[in-house]
């Protein structure tokens, strides 16, 4: 779904706005701004909202982009997101999302059914939530402490699903390039290439959770894989996704994640000499202990992809990368905290005419904030971001950034 | 010089009138025999309890949670009689974190009231408030613990708690103890009230709706009713 374009002025933007919040009830309003979720129909229909607008230099090296044209610390987002209770057991709900408030687009609608409603059981269909990991399902304006987002769930690798490395030597040329990745097979434009795990579009299946005291546990069979959530099918292959958690004791949850599935088409799997499945295979661990004014959070992510083998060097192995982060934040006072996030992303080694190399470049982020609380849903926050690569053009920056965050 | 000082007890009565909750004892009559204030305050259109936001990030539909009771309204002297400051003890308050629920909605208290916020639900809240009148944060803590806050300071202090946003409260703290929370008819009792005339005013979440003007008489009751659309 596409609104806009050309016409589609700031004055356009600014407008659409105000007619938007003019239509909304005055009782969730307060000080002008809404400070609640909206409710319609003795909250039959419920409606809540989220704006983000950053600001940063220029990212000449592409650490903080989502795709070649958009960097997370250059934004200005808008979700709303809607959940329609049809009766007890059942309700649809969906999030419609906008990037600099000209292209809005379905990111999520799926039906929720309940067949006990009592109990901890619950089915989704449709354009489903994650079930990988904790981040992916954390809301950015909310839960997320920094302006940037962990690594494993933005930082764009060189692998695309629509072209395909023949050999060692065409992979590693693009070490260092994810933003902007172009290889010998398959498409010949260039493009962005693919996060580990994907938090800015969401994949399409059936999925299923359920709990009984600390544990709940999570399947879903989906249409994409953690690195490319897909709307459609488009390579004949399902991803099937689990995840487990154990809250150990109040404050202190763990999480396992699996998921394994088929990355490529079917006419990029089958090239080469010796055809294989182009598959994502996911596993994760993480953890969120919280006591007091503090958050703690830690996150392990390893994912690896099988390749065809073409030409020689042949890529044979599995193409794997790993990212560690740890994240902690610290409420200081009424309504102001701090915040960090130390995360290492790591690449195995293939074979190349120069011997073997990672076959991307290893990066290392580390990001500190600091948040206050204007409103309680109002909130300004900084951040100073240090990142290096080794490998790429840009092999070092540092992105100081500020950012304005209004939920209800 | 004495004029400074007329001044300054001008603008010091107009800083307490403006807090809203604050006094104003000076025009008002010395201790007399004590009547009652009772009345019933019709809500015409009760505030709708605050759904939790669409969980289209969420595996699973949360649980139920606590129902809470929006018909309370709040109703108390705009000043307040002498002899109402003197000292004397108050009990501790609770305000229970239950499913998800701050249970009571309201809370009434006056200055120096230390209020329980205990945590009986299986998971972490966060209690804090941004209020003018009084900011505190009392950080994540689990079932079964509790942590206090004492308000010396009147007004309104709207508390949410920072995990889950759609829980909210109100402490409404005086400076006098002329005041009632209503039942849940909507009626209302202030007793031990000094004969006189006062300003009498309803509040329900967040302002002040409607003031009144009522005289106690010397013994019995005087009868106030309140509509609030």
């Amino acid at each position: 779904m596409r609104i806009g374009g050309p016409g589609w002025c700031g004055a356009g933007r600014v407008l659409g706005l105000c007619l938007l919040t003019q239509c909304l009830p005055a009782t969730a309003w307060s000080q002008g701004l809404p400070a609640l979720p909206l409710s319609f129909g003795h909250g039959r229909v419920v409606v809540s909202g989220d704006l983000a607008a950053s600001g940063a230099p220029e990212d000449l090296g592409f650490f903080n982009y989502s795709d070649y044209e958009h960097s997370t610390l250059r934004e200005l987002r808008v979700g709303l997101g809607a959940e329609v209770k049809v009766n007890r057991r059942l309700a649809l709900l969906g999030e419609v999302r906008t990037g600099e408030l000209s292209h809005l687009h379905l990111f999520s609608f799926f039906a929720r059914v309940q067949p006990w409603p009592d109990r901890r059981l619950s089915i989704q269909m449709g354009r489903i939530p994650p079930t990988f990991g904790a981040y992916t399902r954390r809301t950015y304006s909310r839960d997320n402490p920094l302006i940037g987002y962990p690594m494993a769930y933005q930082y764009l690798i060189s692998l695309r699903t629509d072209a395909v490395p023949v050999s060692g030597d065409d992979l590693v040329r693009m070490r260092g390039r994810g933003w902007l990745s172009a290889f010998s097979a398959g498409a010949a434009t260039l493009d962005r290439g693919v996060p580990l795990v994907t938090v800015f579009s969401r994949d399409t299946g059936i999925q299923v959770s359920g709990g009984r005291g600390a544990v709940n546990v999570s399947a879903a069979v989906t249409a994409g894989s953690p690195s490319n959530p897909q709307l459609h099918d488009g390579n004949g292959g399902v991803t099937v996704t689990t995840r487990a958690t154990l809250t150990v004791a109040p404050g202190l949850l763990l999480g396992a994640s699996y998921a394994s599935g088929t990355f490529l088409p079917d006419r990029l799997s089958g090239l080469g000499s010796r055809p294989q499945r182009g598959g994502q295979r996911v596993g994760g661990l993480d953890m969120e202990a919280a006591a007091g004014p503090w958050v703690t959070r830690a996150d392990l992510v390893v994912s690896e992809w099988r390749m065809p083998v073409i030409n020689q060097p042949a890529l044979i192995d599995p193409l794997r990368a790993v990212v560690a982060a740890l994240e902690v934040r610290r409420n200081l006072v009424p309504g102001f905290y701090v915040a960090g996030r130390a995360e290492r992303l790591l690449f195995n080694t293939v074979p190349t005419s120069l011997g073997r190399t990672s076959w991307e470049a290893p990066v290392t982020r580390v990001e500190l904030g600091a948040g206050y609380a204007l409103l309680r849903n109002l909130v300004a926050r900084t951040s100073l971001q240090v990142n290096r690569r080794d490998g790429g053009r840009v092999r070092r920056n540092v992105l100081p950034a500020a950012q304005l965050l209004f939920w209800f | 010089m004495a004029r400074h000082v007329r001044s300054l007890i001008a603008i010091s009565w107009s800083v307490m009138a403006a807090a809203g909750f604050g006094v104003a004892m000076a025009q008002q009559p010395a201790a007399k025999p004590a009547g009652a204030l009772r009345g019933r305050v019709d809500i015409r259109r009760v505030a709708p309890v605050p759904e939790r936001r669409p969980g289209t990030s969420e595996l699973s539909a949360p649980l139920p949670r606590e129902a809470t009771d929006r018909r309370r309204a709040v109703v108390f002297l705009e000043s307040a009689p002498r002899g109402a400051f003197e000292d004397r003890e108050l009990p501790r308050v609770k305000l229970d974190q239950r499913r998800e629920t701050f249970v009571p909605h309201v809370l009434a208290i006056m200055t120096g009231t230390t209020v329980d916020f205990p945590n009986s639900d299986a998971t972490f809240h966060n209690v804090f408030s941004l209020s003018k009148t009084q900011r505190f944060d009392l950080g994540r803590y689990p079932q079964g613990r509790s942590k206090s806050v004492r308000f010396d300071r009147p007004g309104v202090v709207r508390v949410f708690c920072d995990i889950h946003s759609h829980m909210s409260a109100f402490i409404v703290v005086f400076s006098h103890p002329y005041f009632a929370v209503t039942d849940a008819d909507g009626r209302y009792r202030i007793d031990g009230i000094p004969a006189g005339t006062y300003s009498v005013s309803a509040w329900y979440e967040g302002d002040t709706r409607d003031t009144r003007s009522i005289t106690i008489p010397e013994s019995g009751n005087a009868d106030l009713d309140f509509t609030i659309n």
